[in-house]
């Protein structure tokens, strides 16, 4: 009986002089792994061309139905993306969203990623739509190099037909 | 056929003999993949997709018999020791087909790899993709993988304009020639072919303009890869987000069944809805591209009321009360008889059976129309009513026995589907006489083509009638039970021979005498008749009458008349008795009324869906001089311009309703979307005006019989009525199937065309497998919502009898001095409000007269040049066309918008001299 | 001037060798490319008016030969056989012989519009490959670049001297 009300304090004691777990939020931000789902950033390629072809898979493989895609035709003089099609409209409502990251499985360009963001919150619901332009990245963080079957001469998909982006 | 009885895959199927075995085995369930097979186009086996194997019995060459084998069953060999490509063998007795076998999937995966190696796999880009036949076939029967570099891959310049409405991507294209085999074969339009050969084969069109074709649409339906692409739906939304909704096409009589295809309560796309009975899974250029007009920006939202020289918007209150205030008022002061009603054929039924009864019951006043009155307007005679074909008609099923007579119409202007129809029962053996006075394309699918000089059609019509006569091609049968006045017609025509009748109207007594034996010894036969027949005169229907009584084409499935009447909804409108003489009392019709207006004896005027002031200054003046004009349309026209009241109403895209098409096929749409701007439906309207209108002297207009009475009585079915005056007078309908079910009991010939049996598809009775459109298409054309229900004619009851009325046609005599006879003619593409927002607008006809070669040279004008007609009316100057196949003498000037041809026009057929101007 | 008011005659005696008039295009077209030098898009258009055949139809003829021309070519057409036989023999060689003399490649027309040089499949002599038809007369056995110079020579100095030439192989030898 008192060793047992020993060990419970010498546990106590323990915890005393050891360095505390708790995270100091907001002032310390606890790291994510690698692989976390947050918000959803639309990515672009190395040149500044918008990843996003608007082709509705997202919305498509969406189970909460949380993202509306309305297509239109590329201007070729002004391109926002490679190839015919683009997003003109492209919005997620965060409040359906459910992070499970089907909108990324089912992205042909890696457009759609869902990043490590997670302090999401909104004083109306109204707000909660994320637009086009607050999901794109800014033009000069793009990365990669557009795919050849994405480009309209000069294009050479290597086999098989999975395309490495 | 003797049927053939076959086995597919262990399943033993019996199948009409002729039939490929693609077909055959989709009547056993199996689905053997196709691309360039069509089972609405003649096969052509170039795709190599549905290669099976084959199995027949053996044949001992020397005994010709079967050889048994020890088990006592025929010895079965592979046929030519090798695959057969199904859709282009027929089954035979005894046959073994195999489609599942190693050996054919073997086939199947090598087929899809060479098929993508040449295709560029943008699928996420595609407008196809969702729907595409290569995408549905390459995940079922394709390879995961490729052998193929991909870097061989042959690359065009993405989609050329093929015309602009189509867009071809020649990458995406597997060259299975559906498109250009439809143009052919059943649009009768070949305008598209295939360019160079081997991997640099492309398909072209070279025709002025390119892909020249009022059915151009349909080759993107039907193309099983992403190659050919509507640039009204180019990029506009991924295929499975669209909400179809069922809808009818109100811009012809055909009635084609439409889906309209929604996403947020916008229009993407309008699509063909499988109907046997009207459009199969056709629908033409003009109900494909010509329905954006409901989301124009033009459209009419609020009511207007004219303050001064401006129409104002106003409250709906206020302007239902000062509509209601001042037909009353009028109605006090001047009698009902002073109010008149014009309402458009291509309204709704609802709107138009409301309309009659608010003019004819409610105010009391005979005066209703559905025509416009307009000087060279012709009277339109309706012999579908009585006459039409008969009930259970599927002309999709006509062919070999059924002759049809084309009498003064151009079914690809004024009924444009009309045309792969008919060609369609050409192609399965028909007989088809085109008798026209001025060319059109369907002649060249004609056996026989006619020309009688203009202005004698009457005289072409009466020699085939004496044809008859003369050739003992009467069916005695019919004519003894149900036709009255045989001795008095053959004594009327006793002074004429087909000889000289034919001389007068200038045509081969030969071709007569030919056209007169195919349509009298068929099994079926059907007239067709459209404008020009209504244009020459009463004289020629009364003949088509005679000629169909005669020889007992009439009253029953697959015999009878279509007429072609303008508007989308006239047989709704005639029917619903929007014509002067529906009522018991005859009241005055669009063209008495006019007069009327002008020397004051008309005061009023409700017009609902119409334009009549369009292009038309005597008509405008008209509507200027009445005291009231109320209008209600979507668009501010010339003539709501001129109203005192404008009231918007909803497209038929933010409503629900019915047309009635040439064919007496009562169909339902649906409502596709919130109503534009908030605007009521027609019906809606007519109820608001008909419910503030204080009683009236005769009539009750307040609810005084229990809501329950009226519905107790509609339940009773009560009988229908000869006349449009009986109908119960509360107007208390919530929705528009309370309409409807009051059409149903009242209007002759509607019993039980309720919404809920207009609703029902039934099971297809045209053979069609579930799904069949998805494997063969890709895109859905299902049918969920209804294929209608034929309405009887009058002759379809075998008890009434008719009266022979064909006479001789007075001597029709030319002008002194004005050599040239001028008719106008329907074009499809005719410039009107349908066409706003519409990829058509480049396709719109231009105003200007067409002139046969001799008569250009004569006065020396090259096409462009500006000619003068002059008529006893008036004068007008117009850019001239020249025909190489019209005949000398003859003038047309297609009746499109900013073509005052009333300022010329004397009547239907006017004579005009031509002066050329500088 | 039209290719109907031209050689009017010529066409109707042409027309009248078919029992259907359509089977006449193969025929009018090599009459149209010897009058405007190559198939104009105009000049497809007439023979599809002559014939009343719808203009596809004609294109489609017109891109599925390799003897009807749709881009300009010069008064003489080499077509070299490069098919096996011919290859083994030298064709490669003579190509490259004829493009060095003449200072063009393939598909190319001399500056003078004298020569247009193409490659085609199998031309049915291979006894005297490599061999090569200009507008249509075959030149056997070309297998040193002496005789491709003493060819091009003679053939240049039958077009100067005003000798009636035909892309269409309308007078050459049978």
């Amino acid at each position: 009986m008192i060793g047992a009300i020993f060990k419970g304090l010498g546990t106590t004691l323990k915890y005393l002089f050891r360095k505390p777990v708790t995270v100091e939020y907001p002032d310390v931000k606890r790291p994510v792994r690698e692989r976390f789902r947050g918000r959803h950033q639309l990515k672009r390629f190395a040149n500044g061309l918008e990843r996003c072809i608007g082709c509705s898979l997202c919305a498509a493989a969406c189970p909460a139905d949380a993202i509306l895609v309305v297509p239109a035709e590329n201007d070729p003089a002004a391109p926002h993306s490679p190839g015919e099609r683009y997003a003109a409209r492209y919005e997620i409502n965060m409040l359906r969203c459910i992070y499970c990251g089907y909108c990324e499985d089912a992205c042909p360009t890696n457009a759609i990623v869902l990043e490590h963001q997670y302090e999401i919150s909104f004083y109306d619901r109204k707000s909660s739509v994320l637009t086009k332009t607050e999901l794109l990245v800014a033009p000069d963080r793009g990365h990669g190099e557009i795919p050849p079957i994405l480009q309209q001469l000069n294009r050479r998909p290597s086999p098989p037909a999975q395309i490495d982006l | 056929m003797p049927d053939v009885t076959l086995v597919i895959n262990g399943q033993t199927v019996t199948v009409p003999a002729g039939t490929n075995i693609v077909d055959a085995a989709r009547a056993a369930g199996v689905a053997i993949p196709v691309f360039c097979y069509h089972p609405r186009l003649p096969p052509v086996g170039m795709c190599r997709m549905c290669l099976v194997e084959v199995w027949t019995p053996r044949v001992d060459p020397a005994t010709r018999q079967v050889v048994i084998g020890d088990d006592g069953k025929p010895v079965m060999a592979l046929m030519m020791g090798k695959l057969q490509p199904g859709c282009v063998t027929p089954v035979s007795d005894g046959m073994e087909v195999r489609t599942a076998t190693e050996k054919v999937h073997v086939a199947q995966k090598g087929q899809l790899e060479f098929l993508l190696t040449s295709h560029p796999l943008d699928c996420p880009v595609c407008d196809k993709g969702g729907e595409c036949p290569l995408q549905n076939l390459t995940m079922q029967f394709g390879p995961s993988t490729s052998r193929f570099d991909y870097g061989d891959k042959i690359h065009f310049e993405k989609p050329i304009p093929l015309g602009d409405l189509i867009y071809l991507d020649r990458e995406r294209c597997i060259l299975c020639s559906r498109c250009v085999r439809f143009q052919d074969e059943l649009a009768g339009d070949p305008v598209l072919g295939f360019d160079h050969r081997g991997r640099a084969w492309e398909i072209i069109s070279k025709s002025d303009p390119p892909f020249d074709s009022k059915f151009s649409g349909n080759t993107t339906d039907i193309c099983p890869v992403g190659a050919l692409t509507s640039a009204d739906f180019r990029f506009k939304a991924r295929v499975w987000e669209v909400r179809p909704t069922a809808s009818i096409c109100p811009h012809c009589p055909v009635g084609c069944n439409l889906s309209l295809d929604m996403r947020h309560d916008k229009l993407m796309r309008v699509m063909p809805r499988e109907n046997d009975y009207v459009n199969e899974i056709w629908i033409c250029d003009k109900g494909r591209f010509g329905m954006r007009f409901i989301e124009s920006a033009d459209r009419l939202r609020h009511p207007l009321i004219r303050k001064g020289d401006s129409l104002v918007p106003a409250p709906w209150d206020e302007a239902i009360a000062l509509v209601a205030e001042k037909l009353s008022q009028i109605r006090e002061h001047a009698g009902a008889a002073s109010l008149g009603g014009l309402a458009g054929p291509e309204l709704p039924n609802e709107d138009l059976y409301l309309f009659q009864k608010l003019v004819r019951q409610t105010l009391g006043s005979p005066n209703l129309d559905c025509s416009t009155g307009a000087s060279g307007a012709p009277e339109v005679v309706d012999l579908a009513a009585t006459l039409g074909v008969g009930r259970g008609t599927n002309l999709a099923k006509s062919g070999a026995g059924t002759a049809v007579l084309i009498m003064g119409a151009d079914p690809e202007e004024e009924a444009p589907l009309y045309v792969l129809r008919l060609r369609g029962i050409v192609a399965r053996g028909g007989d088809l006489t085109v008798i026209n006075p001025y060319p059109t394309k369907l002649e060249r699918s004609a056996a026989r083509s006619i020309r009688p000089h203009a202005g004698f059609e009457a005289f072409a019509a009466l020699a085939l009638v004496k044809a008859v006569l003369d050739q003992g091609l009467i069916a005695t049968e019919f004519v003894t039970a149900r036709v009255q006045g045989l001795d008095e017609l053959t004594a009327r025509l006793r002074e004429q021979s087909v000889e000289s009748l034919c001389e007068t109207a200038g045509v081969s007594e030969a071709s007569v005498r030919a056209a007169a034996q195919a349509f009298a010894t068929a099994e079926h036969a059907i007239i067709i008749y459209g404008r020009a027949a209504l244009a020459a005169g009463e004289d020629v229907l009364r003949a088509l009458t005679d000629l169909a009584l005669l020889t007992g084409k009439a009253g029953r499935p697959g015999s009878g008349v279509i007429a072609l009447l303008p508007g989308g909804n006239a047989r709704g409108a005639l029917d619903m008795g929007v014509h002067p003489g529906a009522g018991s009392r005859r009241g005055m019709g669009a063209r008495e009324m006019w007069a009327a207006a002008r020397d004051g004896r008309l005061r009023g005027m409700i017009i609902a869906g119409m334009d009549p002031a369009r292009d038309n200054p005597a008509i405008a003046a008209a509507l200027d001089a009445l005291e009231f004009v109320v209008v209600q349309d979507i668009f501010l026209t010339e003539t709501a311009q001129r109203a005192d009241v404008v009231l918007p109403t909803a497209s038929i895209a933010g409503r629900e309703g019915t047309f009635t098409n040439a064919e007496r096929r009562v169909q339902r749409f649906r409502q596709a979307r919130i109503p534009e701007y908030n605007t009521p439906a027609g019906w809606e309207v007519m109820q608001r005006i008909a419910r503030a209108l204080p009683p009236g002297r005769s009539e009750s207009v307040t609810d005084a019989r229990p809501v329950a009475g009226r519905r107790a009585q509609r339940a009773s079915g009560a009988t229908a009525t000869a006349t449009m005056d009986a109908p119960p007078a509360t107007w208390d309908y919530a929705v528009a199937s309370d309409v409807a079910d009051e059409i149903a009991a009242t209007v002759r010939g509607y019993a039980g065309t309720t919404y809920a049996s207009l609703g029902l598809t039934r099971a297809p009775e045209w053979g069609r497998q579930p799904d069949e459109a998805v494997y063969y298409d890709g895109t859905s054309y299902q049918n969920a919502e209804g294929i209608g229900i034929q309405i009887a004619a009058t002759a379809d009851d075998p008890k009434t009898v008719f009266a022979l009325r064909a006479r001789v046609p007075a001597p029709f005599t030319r002008h002194a001095t004005r050599p040239y006879l001028l008719l106008a003619v329907t074009r499809a593409y005719d410039g009107g409000e349908w066409g706003r927002e519409s990829k058509l607008r480049s396709r719109m006809v231009p105003p200007h007269v067409i002139l046969s070669v001799a008569d250009a040279a004569a006065h020396s004008v090259a096409p462009g040049a500006i000619v003068r007609l002059e008529s006893d009316a008036g004068r007008i100057e117009l850019p001239v066309q020249i025909e190489v196949t019209l005949p000398q003498g003859l003038v047309l000037i297609p009746d499109v918008c900013g073509t005052p041809l009333s300022t010329i026009q004397t009547g239907p057929q006017t004579w005009v001299a031509i002066s050329r101007v500088a | 001037m039209s290719l109907l008011e031209k050689s009017g005659a010529e066409i109707d005696a042409i027309i009248a060798r078919y029992p259907q008039k359509r089977s006449a295009v193969l025929p009018l077209l090599y009459l149209a490319q010897d009058e405007y030098g190559y198939l104009t898009d105009a000049a497809m258009r007439e023979v599809a008016t002559i014939l009343d055949l719808p203009p596809t139809d004609v294109f489609e003829v017109a891109g599925f030969y390799s003897l009807l021309y749709e881009q300009p070519v010069g008064r003489w057409v080499l077509q070299v056989c490069d098919d096996v036989p011919c290859a083994f023999c030298g064709a490669e060689e003579l190509i490259a012989t004829i493009q060095e003399r003449l200072g063009i490649t393939v598909d190319q027309t001399t500056a003078d519009g004298m020569f247009t040089l193409q490659r085609v499949k199998c031309l049915a002599d291979c006894n005297h490959a490599p061999l090569l038809q200009a507008n249509l007369e075959y030149h056997r056995d070309l297998t040193t670049p002496q005789q491709v110079d003493q060819l091009l020579a003679a053939l240049r100095r039958r077009a100067e001297s005003g000798e009636k030439l035909s892309i269409s192989g309308r007078y050459a030898e049978q």
